[in-house]
């Protein structure tokens, strides 16, 4: 039966031949739509590591950075006496948690769902093995205020002050990609650069954090302490659940009484979320229209070029009738053979598509999990519209009677 | 005899109605595909109207800092002190803007709160871009120089915020600030003019913005021509040259680059912020294979349908050459009949792709699109498609009117 249908494809090679490579052509391009909206929905579902819900964030504004300059020379002239004076963090932690609403306060070096990014490059101190990775320094109080779990390891907390190696928390991907042969907990990391002396130990691991929200790409992350004498930046609050805007006020002044001379920009973190986004949908919004658009085109021009190739095969099958072929078995012989010239045009295309994933030019944008899922969805799709096509003619066909068919025209 | 043709060809396309009707869609679904693309990459990368002067313009969307020490390096917005010191003092730009990004801000009604986005501009943002004001006027310099809490609105939030109402002289309260609408504004969708509402840049709450050397603003930088953009890069390298960073612990180094639109996409698509080269001529590149990949499906499917045709209809080639027609005459009447199918399509694709931008800038699926059909693009994409559908159509049928009419008659298939 098979070798027999394959006979019947290949007497019409030149015809077919046109055929598969406009499915060919069909199914790289149902390949390319399944493989971008695949990557997209994943990234979006993908963990940030952040809660935007009841976070808010406080944007410090007007210090001066000379300040920052004093601050260690200050230090280690009063380490003997801590109590001398109160860091400045310390003292924004107090003042804010005199509202009962605040939960919890941390500060980061850094906004979140925010268009800024810090990237550096580190190396494994032991192979020299380095990765570009991003950065983000946070306080000890961060993880829990951010409701950001550490699945191994330990956070950041006031024993690490003057530490020999500086403790830092690395996400999953780094801890992969830098340690894949041992826990990563308790080795050490130094920057690329040759003339850096400092270093880094792993105490930590976190599943990821990523500092822009749900679109941003996926890379490696690291997480460096923020020193409790360094001069606050950002603060991050978790408030009590229902707490609306107008807390600001009283943020306000519990802020201006540690420092009156600066400036603080409040924002929830989900408004902060919300812009970025609007914002980054649109181009992704213009992208699924296009698509529509080119899957229509698609699925109309296989649609009338199969309609057509069953329909001229009327009288043939009519004949196949004539001599006693059920209506099944024309539907069977007409979806096999689709189904057999999908698989030539399909099989060369996987051939083509699987360089991309095999040679790496798209990176993580194309991972093996990502082809397989657009490769079996184009498939399908391919798969199911083809047959479609093919069917209603061959449903026309068996209902002609042989005579009918024979001298359709 | 020209009449005679088209009768035919009508007759023909009456005959068989299902082949015409899915001739004309795909010609007609091609050109509308490729018209609502190229005229959404229109007004991405070269557009009319709002940021029609982007031909002579540039724009400063990112600073990356770098610490030279350790190797670490940030990517931000910039700062407004960053623009008014370094960028604006440009001698060859003729205008410079300093222009916020979108910020969602909280609106205050009685009874309700929007969020929406605003941005806070320059005063010579309102000149660099042409806003189509619908309603009122756009802040003038003198209106930016004294902090007037004033506000113009896109023509969508107006009528979200106010209904019917006219909306210039009302009173606002947006991010807990009083402003007075002054302007509306038709909607827009580009790069830098893309928000709901714009205020001036003095009305922060606070004048700190004027010291920041990274923040959430972005600089447009307007030259006399397109010639100048060199001459801009060059005055710009050389003002950043010893920038010093407000934290130089941190940072020691500044790159900054002023960008065409397609530099900025390209970019940031591709990455490449810390090279001067923007990497255009690859997304031009990839962008043109993409195109060409896509239009190859149509062309192949053009080709397929109509080759298939002519092989059925090999017994009515047979019957007229035995009646006595030349060659001559099939050819015309083939030809006659591929135009005129292609132009009815043509025709066709221009009405869709109307209709369907039409619907795409009212239903809001993509915000603000406000876009053009391209009539170039259109000639272009008609001219392929009567090219492919004569080299599918008309080769066939000239080589079965070359058959002798008894082996045409019996279907040239066999």
């Amino acid at each position: 039966m098979m070798l027999h249908l394959l006979k019947l494809v290949w007497q019409r090679k030149s015809r077919h031949l046109l055929l598969s490579l406009e499915i060919l052509l069909a199914f790289m391009v149902v390949f390319a739509l399944c493989a971008t909206a695949g990557h997209y929905y994943r990234l979006f579902h993908l963990p940030t590591g952040l809660v935007h819900e009841t976070r808010w964030q406080i944007m410090i504004e007007g210090q001066k950075f000379e300040e920052l300059s004093q601050n260690p020379l200050e230090q280690t002239a009063t380490s003997g006496s801590s109590a001398a004076v109160q860091p400045l963090m310390a003292q924004f932690q107090r003042a804010l948690q005199q509202i009962p609403a605040v939960q919890q306060v941390a500060f980061t070096d850094m906004l979140l769902y925010d268009l800024s990014n810090q990237s550096n490059t580190f190396q494994r101190a032991d192979t020299a093995q380095s990765l570009d990775v991003n950065m983000i320094a946070v306080s000890d109080d961060f993880f829990q205020s951010a409701g950001l779990p550490l699945i191994a390891g330990r956070g950041f907390h006031a024993r690490d002050n003057g530490a020999v190696h500086q403790p830092v928390v690395i996400d999953e991907r780094m801890a992969a990609s830098l340690f894949p042969d041992r826990d990563p907990i308790g080795q050490l990391l130094r920057y690329d650069e040759a003339n850096s002396t400092e270093s880094f130990q792993v105490v930590g691991v976190v599943a990821a954090l990523r500092t822009q929200g749900e679109l941003m790409g996926l890379a490696p992350t690291l997480i460096t302490r923020l020193p409790e004498q360094s001069l606050p930046t950002i603060l991050f609050l978790q408030l009590a659940p229902g707490t609306d805007r107008g807390i600001e006020q009283q943020l306000l002044q519990q802020l201006k009484q540690v420092r009156s001379d600066w400036r603080y920009k409040i924002e929830p973190l989900s408004q902060k979320r919300q812009s970025m986004l609007r914002v980054q949908m649109i181009p992704l919004l213009i992208l699924a229209v296009l698509s529509v658009f080119l899957l229509s085109m698609v699925a109309f021009g296989l649609f009338g070029v199969l309609w057509q190739h069953t329909s001229q095969r009327i009288p043939e099958l009519g004949l196949r009738r004539a001599i006693g072929a059920t209506s099944t078995d024309i539907y069977w012989q007409i979806i096999a053979e689709q189904l057999l010239l999908n698989l030539v045009a399909v099989s060369v295309g996987l051939l083509l598509l699987v360089q991309l994933p095999l040679t790496g030019v798209l990176g993580e944008h194309l991972d093996w999990p990502l082809f397989g899922v657009a490769s079996l969805g184009a498939m399908l799709i391919i798969c199911v519209l083809s047959v479609l096509c093919a069917l209603y003619p061959a449903w026309r066909a068996s209902r002609f009677t042989p005579t009918e068919a024979l001298h359709y025209e | 005899m020209l009449k005679n043709y088209l009768l035919i060809a009508w007759r023909v396309a009456l005959q068989r109605k299902l082949f015409t009707f899915i001739n004309l869609l795909c010609i007609s679904l091609t050109l509308l595909v490729l018209l609502v693309v190229t005229a959404l990459l229109e007004n991405t990368f070269a557009p009319s109207g709002v940021e029609g002067k982007s031909h002579r313009m540039l724009q400063v969307l990112t600073m990356v800092s770098l610490n030279k020490e350790r190797g670490g390096r940030r990517h931000s917005p910039l700062g407004y002190q960053l623009i008014t010191d370094y960028i604006k003092p440009l001698p060859s730009a003729e205008l410079v803007a300093a222009v916020s990004m979108p910020e969602s801000t909280a609106v205050y009604q009685p009874g309700r709160v929007t969020d929406l986005l605003l941005r806070r501009a320059d005063a010579a943002y309102w000149q660099i871009l042409d806003f189509q004001v619908l309603q009122g006027r756009v802040p003038s310099a003198e209106d930016v120089a004294n902090g007037r809490f004033v506000l113009v609105l896109n023509q969508s939030t107006a009528k979200q915020l106010f209904g019917e109402q006219q909306a210039v002289g009302q009173p606002l309260n947006v991010g807990g600030q009083q402003f007075e609408v002054i302007g509306v504004v038709a909607d827009v969708l580009q790069l830098n003019s893309f928000s709901d509402m714009w205020a001036p840049v003095t009305t922060y709450p606070s004048t700190e913005y004027q010291h920041q050397q990274s923040g959430q603003f972005s600089a447009l930088i307007l030259t006399r021509s397109a010639a100048d953009f060199a001459a801009v890069r060059q005055e710009l390298a050389m003002a950043i040259q010893g920038f010093q960073f407000e934290d130089p612990v941190r940072w020691q180094e500044l790159l900054l680059w002023a960008d065409s639109k397609l530099e900025f996409f390209a970019r940031n698509l591709l990455g490449n912020q810390q090279q001067a080269d923007a990497g255009a001529m690859s997304l031009i590149a990839v962008i043109s294979a993409l195109m060409l990949l896509f239009m190859l499906i149509p062309a192949l499917n053009l080709v397929n349908l109509n080759t298939g045709r002519m092989l059925e209809r090999s017994t009515e080639i047979g019957v007229r050459k035995a009646f006595g027609a030349s060659r001559r005459q099939l050819l015309w009447q083939f030809l006659v009949e591929n135009l005129l199918l292609c132009t009815v399509g043509g025709l066709l694709g221009l009405l869709l792709a109307a209709g369907a931008l039409a619907w795409l800038e009212q239903s809001g699926v993509i915000p603000y699109l406000q876009v053009n059909i391209n009539l170039t693009v259109f000639g272009l994409g008609l001219l392929i498609s009567l090219v492919f559908g004569l080299l599918s159509g008309v080769i066939p049928a000239w080589r079965i009117a070359k058959l002798d009419p008894v082996v045409a008659l019996k279907g040239a298939r066999s």
